[in-house]
């Protein structure tokens, strides 16, 4: 699927700090349609909704270490169910250990972005994700 | 300088190069690292204080020690309003609802830096959820009987302050 700025995005993160700065940055990169989630566990039921409503969320961008749903298992659950299993999912972490690179990529994450980031960082995985 | 004590300084020097990361990566500022010292009783350094437990183990010890303690960045008010302004590319001048997890945020990023470095040599720690304390002269009970270092960092924005207990407990 190519890159459409238009495309329905969801940014999840229980931090509003970090919503905020991904959200801007994908504003920066021309993204229209941008909802916001504070955890996995609150992000699952619009994921949910907006399938069943027949406009399902084109793109997710989440946090992993949240306190009730981590971005890790909310990644298992959408690619266990059928209608979304294929969303393409970017996993934003803090922890960067090659054994939890290993985790996300055996779930089936579509990139991960590493925190600290610069807008070109974030950009430059998102085109990966959208070649 | 014994065992413990090279490990405590191995065990702080990521945590301090994670926040210089974090700054110069996500701000665009610089920070400069001062001379580390013991802190002696509970009394914050700034006004805005985020708090992180550490809970590990070390790989290669061959007892198996586990250790614990915290990383704790206080902020006067000043430097956490610029920085805050700095991170969400917008002007702040005085605390709101808006920048309340700034701090937390940062802090979870310089655990999740520093942690990676540390898995590397031996440290292996259990990511957590930061919490943060706000208000003048507030304490923080996290670091009762745990030796602390704490270490001055200064950017543009002014000072503020990384500390970090460590302590190593017998399996």
């Amino acid at each position: 699927m190519p890159l459409d700025p238009t495309m329905k995005t969801l940014v999840i993160d229980d931090m509003m700090t970090m919503r905020k700065i991904i959200a801007k940055m994908l504003k920066q990169f021309g993204f229209t349609n941008v909802s916001q989630a504070d955890d996995g566990a609150t992000a699952w039921p619009m994921i949910e909704e907006a399938y069943k409503s027949g406009e399902p969320f084109d793109f997710i961008v989440s946090d992993w270490n949240m306190p009730i749903m981590s971005g890790l298992d909310l990644l298992i659950k959408i690619r266990a169910t059928e209608g979304i299993s294929k969303t393409p999912f970017l996993m934003v972490t803090a922890e960067a250990e090659q054994a939890n690179v290993v985790k996300v990529v055996q779930a089936g994450v579509s990139n991960f972005v590493k925190k600290p980031f610069k807008p070109a960082t974030l950009k430059e995985k998102i085109d990966k994700v959208f070649p | 300088m014994d065992k413990f004590n090279e490990r405590y300084l191995d065990f702080c020097k990521p945590f301090i190069e994670a926040l210089k990361d974090v700054y110069s990566t996500m701000i665009g500022v610089e920070v400069t690292a001062g001379k580390p010292t013991i802190k002696l009783g509970r009394a914050s350094f700034g006004d805005y204080s985020a708090i992180m437990g550490i809970n590990g183990h070390l790989e290669n010890d061959p007892e198996k020690k586990r250790f614990n303690g915290s990383l704790v960045l206080s902020w006067p008010e000043e430097v956490y309003l610029k920085t805050s302004g700095g991170m969400l590319m917008e002007d702040f001048t005085e605390y709101c609802d808006d920048i309340a997890d700034v701090g937390l945020e940062i802090c979870n990023i310089t655990m999740g830096s520093a942690k990676e470095t540390l898995c590397g040599e031996g440290f292996l720690i259990d990511m957590s959820i930061p919490t943060s304390v706000k208000g003048k002269d507030h304490e923080i009970s996290a670091q009762d009987g745990v030796t602390t270092i704490a270490t001055p960092l200064t950017c543009d924005f002014g000072t503020f302050s990384v500390e970090l207990s460590y302590q190593e407990i017998k399996a």
